[in-house]
């Protein structure tokens, strides 16, 4: 029998296989395996928007109809990464525009969108369904109104945690009255009101909609009457969660309206909690999966009387009023949970919080078998509580502990933290993201790179004593990919000796450490693969001897070459000076050949 | 000369004979998802036994059972699921070649599925090796495309 593939099967094999990961593997087969992957490729996801450029992206998969791009650093979450540094999607939008016409879904982070770019996606892909911006900027709610305008098939708009100049509250207007589509809304992070008579006009004839994320302008008394034109709703982020005073009838509407939404499995939003209101959440609490209290201040007699009758959580956020009392409770009632995120009330408060300690979070790990991923901030750990998580918990993937104050020691024998992380990474062999805190030394690195083989992404802040540290991680761990350091002792030393190691990496951040401009140059000429970005504000680094340690430093490899769109106070090192001649001289050459 | 020995069609069986001799037995009905079939049975009536050149006794019977099940409407997720559990990945490979021959669609789109799943998080040397795909990239070439994979496409967990 004839054991060969025709192409047909092959392309009909392939629409089964989705995952980025196992198109990517199977494009390397052979040749032909490699064009009928690409001609038939309809998801791409690109991790660092500088790695690959646009026309690269779109000569290879001409088929797309879905991407995906990252653009700023991690740290500029934390305002690290300086205004103006760059992740500008328009150029992208550009040239997809042109060539990839029924492009369908654009998913960006930490991207800079202007209402240019908003326009021109509105009005050059007719197909359009998905829109999802998290954590980006520059873009105003005129932008929005051209996406409303335009979008016929939009069922997705997603605008989770990004930066919108909300100028007026009547985009949603824009909406036409033919328009039923939509089945996510996502508009949590506006500043204004919007129009509520659109917005509920809106809801009434999309029948699919599933998820409804408002923002904190939408008054409370508003919100039965919104849900009841959308009870099919699974997700919901509610407005403020109070009134000025109490009253009976928002709540008995509130019960009502939350009683007759039957598929309702996560909620979010709750700026501004009036505790009488919670009791309206109680019918629906025991379907509940996900619940994100992060801007929630109440009390952690509130929120145990809350968890206590959602049993099904997988997902809880919440804010440190819940206090170890509160996480006892999540101990004893959510068995399922997988995912908790507790965050600072009050981050600048250097007193010690006695109510929110290592013990809250110890009680979590001994209580939740199946919990994998924290996000924990505090004020006080002890290497005795780390390994007891460490033995409790081994399968855990990620963990990041933020002890507020830099370089705070063991509280109880004032040592470092260096075995509590070791045994972290000694028994959750499947760690694939880990951020560390307090006080360290290069300890915590020798047993992280010794035994964090599976760890994909570390941060670092106000740790370790020198280059051994930084040489631990970049050589013992396999599988990092993205690492980001600031304010630590390292310098040249470590990053030379594993200039190789950064082009198994997808990035590389360093910023208050001791790397100088030398170092840097020499590691740009070195490494014609990776892009070396010196950030520094204080003015161009070459008016400063080469020994001076630079302010920033953005590392990544990139098959794109250096990017031309950097600020005044980025520099790439390397050969770019000479390659940025060579392409202003094919650009002069170009113009005089159009004369 | 076919309408007229016919009875009614539920009760009538086609005789199938495999590449290598042998001869099995299926209904109609069943046969009628078989597309390659059915057109063979058009051309040369139902009374012949249909050669299948490309087909073997050793995955034939397989096919048949799966269509006897569909055309009872007894295709449930756990009979598919149990049809596959002890199949190794090459002989789910000659049945799917075969389902692609027989166009036989249902039990095409069922094995395609399977198939996915199994190359799941596969090596690319697996792939080769599973689909007997020689790897005609020279090294630069494959080398080349592997830095633009790791560099440009590929996530890291936390971010597909």
């Amino acid at each position: 029998m004839d054991h060969s593939f025709p192409q047909k099967v092959l392309e009909h094999l392939f629409s089964f296989i989705d995952s980025n990961k196992d198109r990517n593997a199977i494009s390397l087969v052979s040749k032909s395996w490699y064009e009928i992957e690409r001609r038939s490729r309809k998801k791409i996801f690109i991790g660092n928007c500088y790695a690959v450029s646009p026309t690269t992206v779109i000569k290879r998969f001409p088929e797309l109809r879905s991407i995906t791009l990252k653009g700023k650093p991690h740290f500029a979450d934390f305002n690290l990464v300086p205004d103006g540094w760059g992740g500008y999607v328009y150029t992208w939008i550009e040239a997809m525009a042109v060539s990839v016409p029924l492009l369908e879904e654009i998913r960006l982070k930490r991207m800079v969108v202007t209402d240019e770019s908003l326009e021109l996606i509105a009005k050059s892909f007719k197909n359009f369904k998905v829109l999802v911006l998290i954590s980006c900027e520059g873009f105003s709610t005129d932008g929005l109104e051209a996406i409303a305008s335009n979008c016929r098939n939009l069922k997705e708009l997603n605008l989770q945690e990004s930066e919108v100049e909300d100028l007026s509250g009547d985009w949603l207007c824009y909406f036409p009255d033919s328009y039923t589509s939509l089945v996510s809304l996502n508009i949590s992070c506006l500043n204004n009101e919007v129009n509520l008579s659109a917005l509920e006009a809106l809801l009434g004839r999309c029948p699919n909609l599933q998820t409804l994320c408002l923002n904190h302008a939408v008054p409370l008394d508003k919100l039965p009457s919104l849900l009841s034109q959308c009870p099919q709703l699974v997700e919901l982020g509610t407005g403020v969660y109070s009134t000025e005073e109490m009253h009976p009838d928002v709540l008995s509407s509130l019960i009502t309206a939350f009683s007759g939404c039957k598929q309702l499995k996560s909620l979010s939003g709750f700026w501004n909690v009036l505790p009488s209101y919670l009791p309206a959440l109680y019918p629906i609490c025991s379907r509940l999966t996900s619940l994100n209290l992060s801007y929630a201040i109440i009390q952690s007699s509130d929120i145990v009387k809350l968890i206590g009758q959602c049993p099904n959580l997988l997902r809880l956020w919440v804010l440190d009023y819940i206090e170890d009392v509160g996480l006892e409770a999540v101990a004893a009632s959510c068995k399922d949970l997988q995912e908790l995120r507790v965050f600072p009330s009050d981050p600048s408060c250097l007193e010690l919080n006695n109510a929110l300690t290592e013990r809250g979070l110890v009680s979590v790990f001994k209580g939740c078998p199946k919990l994998q991923s924290v996000l924990y901030f505090c004020r006080q750990m002890s290497n005795a509580a780390l390994s007891a998580i460490a033995q409790i918990r081994p399968n855990l993937t990620r963990f990041r502990l933020c002890i507020l104050e830099p370089h705070t020691p063991d509280y109880l024998t004032l040592q470092p933290l260096d075995s509590g992380f070791g045994a972290i990474v000694e028994h959750c062999k499947d760690l694939q993201r880990l951020s560390l805190s307090g006080l360290l030394t290069d300890r915590v690195f020798e047993y992280i790179g010794t035994h964090a083989k599976k760890l994909e992404m570390l941060s670092v802040a106000f740790a370790g004593d020198s280059d051994l540290g930084l040489h631990y991680v970049l050589s013992g761990c396999e599988n990092l990919r993205k690492l980001e350091i600031r304010d630590c002792p390292f310098g040249d030393e470590a990053l030379l000796a594993n200039a190789a190691k950064l082009e198994t990496m997808r990035s590389l951040w360093m910023s208050s450490c001791s790397v100088s401009y030398g170092a840097c140059k020499l590691l740009g000429q070195k490494m014609p693969k990776l892009n070396v970005e010196v950030i520094d504000e204080s003015g161009p680094p070459d008016s400063r001897p080469d020994s001076c340690p630079v302010e920033k430093l953005y590392i990544y490899r990139s098959i794109a070459g250096p990017r031309l769109d950097m600020p005044g106070f980025v520099w790439t090192m390397g050969d770019d000076s000479s390659r940025k001649l060579e392409l202003d001289v094919a650009g002069v050459e170009a113009q005089f050949r159009n004369l | 000369m076919a309408q007229e020995a016919s009875s009614s069609t539920s009760s009538k069986t086609i005789s199938l004979k495999t590449g290598d001799g042998e001869i099995f037995e299926i209904e109609a009905s069943a046969a009628k998802q078989m597309k390659t079939v059915q057109r063979l049975i058009d051309d040369l009536g139902d009374d012949i036994t249909i050669p299948l050149h490309n087909v073997f006794s050793k995955e034939l019977p397989k096919i048949i059972e799966y269509y006897k099940k569909d055309i009872t409407g007894e295709i449930t997720k756990d009979f598919e699921a149990e049809f596959v559990k002890d199949l190794n990945d090459d002989e789910v490979k000659v049945l799917f070649l075969a389902a692609n021959y027989l166009d036989a669609n249902k039990l095409f789109e069922f094995l395609s599925q399977n198939i996915a799943d199994r190359l799941e998080s596969k090596s690319v040397e697996y792939v080769r090796k599973y689909f007997g795909v020689e790897n005609d990239f020279t090294p630069e070439e494959e080398s080349k495309l592997r830095e633009e994979r790791a560099w440009s496409f590929r996530g890291i967990k936390e971010d597909e």
